[in-house]
């Protein structure tokens, strides 16, 4: 009895010198559902609204400019002034990758997002009117084969007229074909999200896999390791094995939108950790998730450091078209790629770590 | 001190077919999981143990077969069937797959195999078989005591090493890692909302040192032993829940079992001649083993630096949920020829769970670079460097660098030596 009191005794001052140094032991219940709640109504929902939306005017105006036997200038300027919006907005749901963006045969954004385009995959199609876009060639579809039928020409008036007369039927067909899948592919994940997912994304609070917080964490690195390695290291030939770079493999080479979209696809990434919405207003996030957890605010001050970082280096560059300055002043873009390599322990080991989060897909024991 | 009156058969009859079903439901369930497919056959690369390199995937159906033949041999253990063969085929199979890949140790698939070897040493078929069914011959009722003396001291052995690995700062003062992980499970039915409270990861801490350090003496006492198994029940019922950690909870409150033990048997029994004493070959045997497990442990005061941050010596010592450790690690491969370095992506090689436990245990970080090296070398790179840009995070701690990011770790060796690539903490 009296050792146990002793050992009670001794716990009791250990645990209270050891809080000492703390700022005051608090309790750390964050609120989880409401994180998961805010990001499904503020950014998530919105995020595919706003795309579906735009593929919808996308199909809308090919149905229109397209309809008769000629596309002249002008139409193809409000074509692909749909586009580009398209393109923007998908930069957006690119970290969403999951739950109704998972198919039977891929994900949402492999089906739309694989780029560069198969160009001669996309003549060959046109030259058989082969239409059916069912197939595992996504390179051949999608924004990348947008991309490509609307500035793959030296002159607006030379991509007009292939799209004219006879010998533009089937250029037509294939255009508006890309363009209603698109629409289908993005209306079909945004309404399952209004409709059913939603509230099976909330239900799942907890921290373990298969929850909506390691699928959001883990969605989230993966987008941000194609922007790091596919949209920015692959085309400078920062890869291993790659000998040189290669600037045809970025996404939007045509439309020379490229850069942009590289920094849309960051300041999405930024929105989800940090919570902060374009029109200011703050929601609860990963952001203040680790404010509520021992350590966490450490992490937070070093990763915002690094986000800031990233901007400068991103605000180095002015041209958008990236194909052309990785000809040019690749350094910028290298220095580019180094900063975001450094924010990966931050978003990825270093959060998982502090929240407890599953990093794995399927439940692998541990112990 | 050693109890020479020979005692009922009977307990351990019951523990062979416990854990033979125990271990029948665990391969099924592997299976049932897509386990098999995504942990050995469609990794690119696997983490082989140090001089167990020969021990490959069989691929597929290969690795299919192995389970399959993994699962009769359990089954032959419950029932007793062809008893011999089928503990020996268990314990080969079951060990086989564990040495593939260290990316999926556990102390408990450890503890499996010990068990598993333990039980190829014991007359554990004599009794509720259908080996003494075949051959009625077999049968016997009694068998000296330190049969299941043996089984008990290795779980006690588990136990109590896991207790005393918790006595240190972090566990104790810092209440660490549990002060990241219980927050992290205010999802839980009905026990959810007390894991935010402040103080419950210090309760947590304490009651696990303590619980860990002494159940094996309070189950060996028999005043004691009703609570310390209530005990063993609630605790691994708890963690369970808490933490991914499959089948183990169910592992434990099944070989714990062995403690209940029936007094000294009363009636005459016909003791064959072969279970009366223990064969000398034997004898040598089992206090080989068990020498070898209460010295294994320590192996870490040979090796300089933080235990937890080298890992040298930390596999096989019972360290059973000690640190919440991450890391990323960012390899880069240097032709050198040309000098130039090419980033490696590790989803290309690796799965998710092999990334994790990379990235922040020093010897599979070597073990990495060497496969890069060979892979690339391949693909045309000449003569590749492989270095890494490693930061590891310990207990929440801000991440450190764990390898120079200069070191060529291709040229790095895994072994029983220290592992010297690793930065001081």
């Amino acid at each position: 009895m009296r050792r146990a009191r002793f050992v009670i005794g001794v716990a009791i001052v250990l645990l209270t010198t050891s809080c000492a140094d703390n700022s005051g032991p608090v309790d750390s219940n964050f609120d989880r559902t409401g994180m998961l709640t805010a990001i499904a109504d503020r950014i998530i929902i919105p995020s595919y609204d706003s795309a579906s939306t735009a593929a919808a005017d996308l199909a809308t105006t090919c149905q229109g400019a397209l309809g008769d036997q000629t596309l002249d200038v002008a139409e193809l300027i409000k074509l692909r002034e749909a586009a580009r919006m398209l393109m923007r907005r998908t930069q957006h749901i690119a970290s969403f990758n999951f739950g109704p963006a998972e198919g039977d045969f891929g994900t949402l954004m492999q089906e739309i997002g694989t780029f560069p385009c198969d160009t001669a995959g996309v003549a060959s199609r046109i030259a058989s009117a082969d239409t059916s876009l069912t197939d595992f060639r996504r390179d051949t579809r999608g924004l990348a084969a947008l991309d490509y039928l609307l500035w793959g020409s030296e002159s607006d008036q030379q991509t007009a007229a292939l799209f004219s007369g006879m010998q533009g039927t089937s250029r037509r067909a294939y255009l508006l074909a890309v363009a209603i899948r698109l629409r289908a592919e993005l209306t079909t994940v945004s309404s399952q999200w209004k409709s059913t997912y939603r509230s099976t994304f909330i239900s799942r609070s907890g921290t373990d896999a298969g929850s909506s917080v390691s699928l959001l964490f883990n969605e989230l690195n993966k987008s941000f390791e194609l922007l790091k390695n596919f949209k920015l290291g692959l085309p400078l030939g920062l890869r291993a094995g790659q000998t040189s770079a290669e600037p045809t493999k970025i996404e939007a080479y045509y439309s020379g939108l490229s850069y942009e979209l590289v920094g849309l696809h960051f300041r999405s990434i930024k929105e989800i950790w940090s919570g902060r919405l374009s029109d200011g207003t703050v929601i609860p996030s990963f952001r203040e998730y680790l404010l509520a957890v021992v350590n966490g605010p450490r992490l937070v001050e070093d990763t915002e450091a690094q986000l800031a970082r990233i901007d400068a280096a991103y605000a180095t560059v002015s041209q958008s078209n990236m194909g052309e300055l990785i000809r040019s002043n690749p350094q910028a873009l290298v220095a580019l790629h180094t900063e975001l390599q450094k924010l990966t322990r931050f978003i990825k080991s270093e959060m998982s770590s502090l929240l407890g989060i599953s990093i794995t897909y399927s439940s692998g024991d541990g112990d | 001190m050693i109890d020479r009156r020979p005692m009922s058969l009977a307990p351990l009859a019951i523990l062979r077919i416990i854990f033979g079903s125990v271990m029948v439901i665990s391969c099924a369930r592997f299976a049932w999981l897509g386990w098999i497919k995504e942990q050995y056959i469609d990794p690119v690369v696997h983490f082989p143990y140090a001089g167990f390199e020969w021990v490959v995937s069989l691929g597929d159906p290969g690795m299919y077969v192995l389970f399959a033949v993994m699962a009769l041999a359990a089954a032959g253990v419950a029932l007793g069937a062809w008893y011999r063969i089928s503990s020996v085929v268990f314990f080969l199979s079951f060990t086989y797959v564990e040495l593939i890949d260290k990316t999926y140790y556990l102390n408990h698939y450890y503890f499996v195999s010990i068990a598993a070897l333990l039980f190829c040493l014991v007359p554990a078929h004599r009794m509720f078989s259908i080996d003494v069914l075949r051959r009625p011959d077999l049968r016997a009722d009694v068998m000296p005591r330190w049969v299941l003396d043996v089984f008990k001291l290795q779980i006690a052995i588990v136990y109590v090493f896991a207790g005393l690995a918790k006595i240190n700062q972090a566990w104790l003062i810092d209440a660490m890692p549990l002060r990241i992980w219980l927050p992290a499970q205010s999802d839980l039915p009905l026990i959810g909302p007390l894991m935010t409270l402040w103080w419950l990861p210090w309760v947590f801490s304490w009651a696990g040192m303590l619980f860990d350090c002494s159940v094996p003496f309070l189950l060996w006492n028999r005043r004691t032993r009703p609570y310390a198994y209530a005990a063993v029940i609630v605790f691994h019922v708890i963690t369970g829940m808490m933490f991914q950690i499959g089948v183990f909870p169910l592992v434990m409150i099944a070989m714990t079992l062995v403690f209940f033990e029936p007094g000294a048997s009363r009636t005459q029994h016909r003791t064959s001649e072969v279970l009366a004493r223990m064969p000398r070959p034997l004898a040598i045997v089992l206090v080989a083993h068990v020498a070898l497990q209460l010295v294994l442990p320590w192996r870490f005061l040979l090796y300089p630096g933080d235990l937890s941050w080298t890992e040298d010596g930390y596999r096989f010592s019972w360290r059973v949920m000690l640190m919440e450790k991450a890391g990323t690690a960012t390899f880069t491969v240097w032709d050198g020829a040309s000098g130039r370095g090419g980033i490696v992506d590790n989803s290309e090689f690796l799965n998710a769970h092999q990334e994790k436990q990379m990235s922040m245990q020093p010897d599979m970080i070597v073990q990495y670079a060497g496969f890069l090296r060979d892979e690339f070398t391949r693909r045309g790179v000449t003569r590749p460097r492989v270095t890494a840009d490693v930061w590891v995070t310990l207990n929440g701690a801000p991440a450190r660098r764990m390898v120079d990011p200069q070191r060529d770790l291709s040229k790095d060796q895994i072994g029983l030596g220290p592992h010297s690539w690793v930065l001081a903490r």
